[in-house]
């Protein structure tokens, strides 16, 4: 299955483009999800998504077809879109 | 609250906005009773001083420290060309003085700190965070939370801004939101003017709502705003039983 995910704020400097597309297992979770980003967009955008334990960064806003998934075993399907927030403070 | 009177030059200068349904005389002398502290007043402080001034908000503690820099003049625009070398809180004062002269502005030469930030806090009805740190941004927070004062949290990054209203114990909290301290935000990020002004007028109108009772706020809310593209999206957010800072109050 493919997912769009999209960035927003400092992560999407991390990630070095504003969207991209991730083809998936069926059935994967935003977890597992964000572990494959992170293998591909580098160390520091995976220490925006993933604390060292594994688990979905809580700093981290995620939409999944606009509406905020919660948990780090949300299931994505093929088609959904995502947005990820990244921390924000600039004046 | 007892509310403060109006004047006839005051009566004169708000004649259009007391048209607004909702806000009328009632609520422009909420507004002049009311005082707010504004930190830091750059990109987005500086315009949410301007429009809470021009509005008729009765008193300002603005906070800020250092002196102006010629990387200051794309988006500070309560600093001057001729101020560079200068205290900017000096020019930031100058500045809402000249567009309302019956404003009550305290000017605070230094940033938040622990050590005054109490004191700061303390002073005001609400609170409008402009730092572009985040250990001021936790340290108002916190403060906020401790004397139940609400706090307008505005931010910009690149094309981007964000805005929601915090009210301790009914909304989720900063630490709520951002329960780690961000370890990769950095002082210098890219920031056009008119991305802060925006951000900075949506926080002021916000403080309007909550000080007057107009409208609904951004409560619980966050509103994020890619300029890029004009796509408005308010995201709602949700509380932290477990949050260090307000998880003590009652819901
Ligand atoms: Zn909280």
């Amino acid at each position: 299955m493919r997912v769009k995910v999209h960035f927003y704020g400092q992560i999407r400097q991390k990630a070095g483009v504003e969207h991209t597309d991730i083809d998936l297992a069926e059935g994967t979770v935003l977890r597992l999800a964000f572990s494959a980003l992170a293998a591909r967009h580098g160390e520091e955008f995976g220490r925006m998504v993933l604390e060292p334990s594994g688990r979905v960064h809580p700093n981290l806003i995620c939409l999944v077809n606009d509406v905020p998934a919660t948990g780090d075993e949300h299931v994505l399907k093929d088609g959904d879109g995502v947005a990820l927030f990244s921390p924000v403070a600039g004046g | 609250m007892k509310l403060a009177h109006l004047t006839d030059e005051e009566r004169a200068v708000y004649e259009w906005q007391m048209w607004i349904v909702g806000f009328g005389e009632d609520g422009q002398r909420r507004l002049k009773s009311s005082s707010a502290l504004v930190s830091r007043c750059g990109g987005l402080g500086g315009p949410v001083c301007y429009n809470l001034a021009a509005a008729g908000i009765g008193r300002l503690v603005v906070a800020h420290g250092g002196v102006v820099k010629p990387s200051d003049l794309n988006r500070q625009i309560l600093m001057t060309h001729d101020g560079i070398g200068k205290s900017r809180i000096e020019s930031v004062a100058r500045r809402l003085r000249e567009l309302n002269p019956r404003l009550d502005v305290v000017a605070v030469p230094e940033n938040i700190t622990e050590a005054n930030v109490a004191g700061l806090v303390g002073q005001v009805d609400i609170v409008f965070d402009c730092a572009p740190l985040f250990p001021e941004r936790f340290g108002m927070n916190r403060e906020c939370v401790r004397q139940g004062k609400p706090m307008v949290e505005a931010a910009v990054f690149n094309l981007e801004a964000q805005v929601t209203t915090i009210l301790p114990g009914k909304t989720p909290c900063l630490a709520c939101l951002y329960p780690r301290t961000p370890e990769q935000w950095t002082r210098q990020f890219p920031v056009l003017g008119a991305v802060s002004a925006l951000a900075g007028a949506t926080a002021a109108l916000e403080g309007i709502k909550v000080l007057t009772g107009l409208g609904t706020t951004l409560a619980g809310t966050l509103l994020h705003v890619d300029t890029a593209t004009m796509e408005f999206r308010r995201i709602p957010i949700r509380r932290r039983p477990d949050c260090p800072v307000c998880g003590g109050l009652p819901t």
